[in-house]
């Protein structure tokens, strides 16, 4: 069962990352054909660092069924590798993402702190978006940060 | 022409010397000559003589055959037998001497004759001697001692030998001209014509008909067409000349300026020699370089495209998790495999085993079947847990290969990078070699250059072969020019020739309207004429039943009645001798264009078939009618009556008797006219 109909939330003071990493402008491509790439990256970051963290005035990004069939499991895994409820939270597709959404926004700190920083602009209401060209190959700096956590994980 | 004595001289029947001299040679009032004798006695040699003397002809009209074939008619010789028996061997001459007076010239002609028998016993004629003394008015005499050209347009000027028999007639013979034959057309036409020199008129005609003739087979000859059709084969050709010269003066052009750019890349690479190497080099790494930097823009490209695929990648630990809690219960048996929940409603509604033996509602069996189908409605939980589990299974599969294909795009991409970097410090490596040289495409030059070379070798190529042509072309136009000028000239022939016929023609068609104006002026003229004698000449019941003689316009002469119808037919010959008569006199009267013509009308026979009053009337009035009448009359015709009549007109001048002496010899013997009285 696919989890579907759902919003998926993230911090409004993140909604311009996203953006920003999901389509293409004036100097850059875009990295993510879709949102759930990039929330789904963010909530194994936080997942794998066990941080959460509460949406901070919480904005609907998209709808869970745009996520892929792998983005699915691994959201699923999440909410119930960290869940009280264990496998039980599968039944439950709304407590699902809400527990994804936390180690979403955690993440999300993480990947700012870890790749994004130099990137990052913040307009004058606080919220943030990324600046960044070609040149500055982020896709490539992306995945090599993707390849060596991965190389970390004992799969 | 006024006669003034005929001299012979052993001509005919004519032996010695005997002459006579004609009346009316001074103009005086008498001018009627009678020659009297009976026939045979050589009247008609007298005529005879005096054709001959004029013109050498031998034969008269009615010694027909003469001409056409001697032996037919031997008979006919001039020189007198009995001299020619006593030449003997030596022969005999013979001449007759014409003196008569013309336009106020006096002519002297004599023309001889000899003849000799020969042992054979034939009689051999021929002409020995011409003399003509033209004495003129200025008292000049020319003399012409052989019968040149100038001698005989001399005496035909007086008398045309085409006309002479007009005026020295055969009164028996005269009325053929009234006879409604071909012949008779012909030779009225011919009168007319040759006395009014209408005939030069002809000639002059004919000549042209023939010139017409001539330059229309020479025209024919010629043709224009040709002269057109190479003109146009000139400008053709003119025009291929121009622009293969157009065509050859490009390619030169084009050659220079290739040649050109050619020397300036030689130069330039020349100089450029010594850092060939190292601009080649540049230009490969450059190129090297060029397809590193796409191959790398692409490299992101795939980058991107996975980087939805490895969003997943960091989520292993938790999937990790997850499939060994999951597996963990799936051991303990927490979570049933494959129970199916239809099978326990089965059991339970058949209260069977699957073994076949009834289940008793209060057994053990029937409580564990129970058990385990409550157990089975949150087996749909478990059922979704197995599924997920299988997606567990798959994703971290997934999670693997990605794994690693995000390890190969990395190292492609950083291969790139490296090789780019490498081709970098080489190209840096290369600037520094090749120092201040300008930026320049080697490569590209060389390409050019060898273009170069290829378009010089195709514009030499070019260019021989538009000479190649230039000189076909040039040969072609020289050749066809000479033609042309060939065709021209006989074109220009044409136009000539065309103009020339025009004329012609034109002169043709002048001419016979001239003429026929000419002819149907003279024709009305001499019937005015004739019509005039007629009424003068005929007789009283001539006068009655005849209106007027009438020349048709075939020449036919034609009598009507009274009533204007033709009558010709059925007059009496004495009358168409009138007739006759009449036109020859008209006819002599409109070539001279007076009252008279200065023609002596020398009649032989004059009265022919004239009865009485006609006779009558053309003793009185011929005299008046004729500058001198010479009649040549029987003894039958020239009666007392006749003498009379003569006589009464004043006119009457000479008289001459031949008189026969002995065989074939006649004497002339002159009488005098007032008192010849004739035999009858």
């Amino acid at each position: 069962m696919s989890i579907s109909n759902i919003r998926v939330k993230v911090g409004r003071k993140y909604m311009g990352i996203y953006r920003c990493l999901t389509s293409d402008g004036s100097f850059h491509h875009k990295i993510f054909d879709q949102m759930g790439g990039v929330f789904v990256l963010c909530a194994s970051l936080g997942h794998r660092a066990d941080c959460r963290k509460d949406l901070n005035k919480g904005e609907q990004l998209f709808w869970s069924h745009n996520l892929t069939a792998e983005q699915e499991v691994v959201v699923k895994a999440i909410a119930a590798t960290s869940s009280e409820e264990g496998l039980d939270v599968l039944t439950d597709d709304k407590a699902i993402i809400q527990i994804v959404e936390t180690f979403a926004e955690a993440g999300m700190e993480q990947l700012i702190d870890r790749v994004l920083k130099r990137f990052i602009k913040e307009d004058d209401e606080g919220a943030l978006f990324l600046h960044f060209t070609q040149e500055d190959l982020l896709e490539k700096e992306l995945l090599s940060f993707i390849k060596c956590e991965a190389e970390q994980l004992p799969i | 022409m006024r006669l003034i004595e005929l001299e012979l001289y052993n001509f005919k029947q004519y032996y010695g010397n005997q002459r006579i001299v004609f009346a009316g040679a001074d103009e005086g009032q008498k001018n009627v000559t009678v020659i009297y004798g009976e026939n045979g006695r050589g009247k008609t040699s007298l005529y005879r003589a005096l054709m001959y003397c004029l013109y050498g002809v031998k034969s008269l009209d009615q010694d027909q055959n003469y001409e056409k074939n001697i032996s037919e008619n031997p008979s006919i010789y001039l020189v007198n037998l009995k001299a020619v028996g006593e030449g003997g061997t030596a022969g005999a001459t013979c001449y007759v001497r014409t003196v008569f007076e013309h336009g106020g010239s006096r002519y002297d002609l004599r023309r001889d004759c000899f003849a000799v028998r020969t042992s054979a016993g034939e009689l051999f004629e021929e002409d020995s001697g011409f003399k003509l003394a033209v004495t003129r008015n200025d008292g000049n005499t020319e003399i012409f001692n052989s019968q040149t050209d100038i001698a005989v347009r001399e005496i035909n000027a007086v008398i045309d030998q085409r006309v002479a028999s007009y005026f020295l007639v055969d009164g028996e013979r005269i009325d053929r001209l009234t006879k409604a034959t071909r012949e008779q057309r012909l030779e009225v036409a011919s009168g007319i014509r040759s006395l009014l020199t209408i005939d030069n008129l002809d000639t002059a005609s004919k000549a042209l008909a023939v010139l017409e003739s001539k330059v229309n087979r020479e025209l024919q000859k010629v043709s224009t067409g040709d002269y057109l059709k190479k003109l146009q084969e000139i400008e053709n050709s003119q025009k291929n000349l121009s622009a293969e010269e157009a065509k050859k003066q490009n390619s030169e052009a084009e050659l220079l300026s290739a040649t050109k750019y050619k020397t300036e890349i030689d130069a330039e690479l020349e100089r450029f020699s010594e850092a060939r190497t190292f601009l080649l080099q540049r230009e490969a790494l450059e190129s090297e370089q060029e397809k590193l930097k796409a191959e790398r823009l692409q490299k992101l490209g795939e980058m991107r495209e996975f980087a939805q695929a490895a969003s997943v990648l960091l989520a292993g630990d938790a999937l990790s998790s997850l499939t060994a809690q999951i597996d963990n219960r799936r051991v303990k048996g927490e979570v049933p495999s494959e129970i199916k929940k239809e099978l326990l409603e089965r059991l339970l509604q058949e209260m069977k085993c699957i073994c076949g033996r009834p289940i008793q509602t209060n057994s053990s069996e029937y409580a564990h079947i129970l058990n385990w189908y409550h157990q089975a409605n949150s087996q749909v939980f478990e059922a979704a847990v197995i599924e997920y589990f299988h997606k567990l299974g798959g994703t971290s599969a997934r999670i693997q290969q990605d794994k690693k294909r995000l390890g190969e795009l990395l190292a492609s991409f950083a291969s790139k990078d490296e090789r780019l970097d490498s081709v970098a410090l080489q190209l840096e490596e290369v600037a520094k070699q090749i120092g201040e040289l300008p930026d320049v495409d080697i490569k590209k030059k060389e390409a050019y250059r060898e273009k170069l070379i290829k378009d010089i070798t195709l514009l030499k190529a070019n260019i021989e072969t538009s000479e190649a042509a230039i000189a076909r072309l040039l040969s072609a136009i020289d050749k066809s020019t000479k033609e042309a000028n060939e065709l021209a000239k006989q074109t220009k022939v044409h136009e000539e020739l065309s103009k020339k016929l025009e004329i012609v023609q034109r002169a043709r068609a002048g001419l016979a309207e001239v003429v026929a104006h000419f002819v149907e002026e003279v024709v009305v003229e001499l019937e005015s004429r004739a019509n005039a004698l007629f009424k003068g000449l005929i007789d009283a019941a001539g006068k009655v039943n005849l209106s007027k003689v009438r020349i048709n316009a075939d020449y036919s002469l034609d009598v009507l009645d009274w009533e204007g119808r033709p009558f010709l037919a059925n007059i009496s010959a004495g009358q168409r001798q009138v007739v006759s008569m009449c036109f020859i006199l008209a006819l002599a009267q409109t070539a001279g264009g007076s009252s008279t013509l200065e023609m002596p009308l020398f009649m032989d026979t004059p009265f022919g078939r004239l009865g009485g009053e006609h006779r009558d009337n053309l003793l009185k009035r011929l005299p008046n009618e004729v500058p001198q009448w010479i009649l040549l009359a029987t003894e039958t015709e020239f009666t007392t009556e006749e003498a009379r009549h003569l006589r009464s007109t004043g006119k009457w001048g000479k008289v001459y008797a031949l008189e026969v002496t002995e065989p074939g010899v006649t004497t002339i013997q002159e009488h005098i006219a007032a008192s010849f009285q004739p035999v009858r």
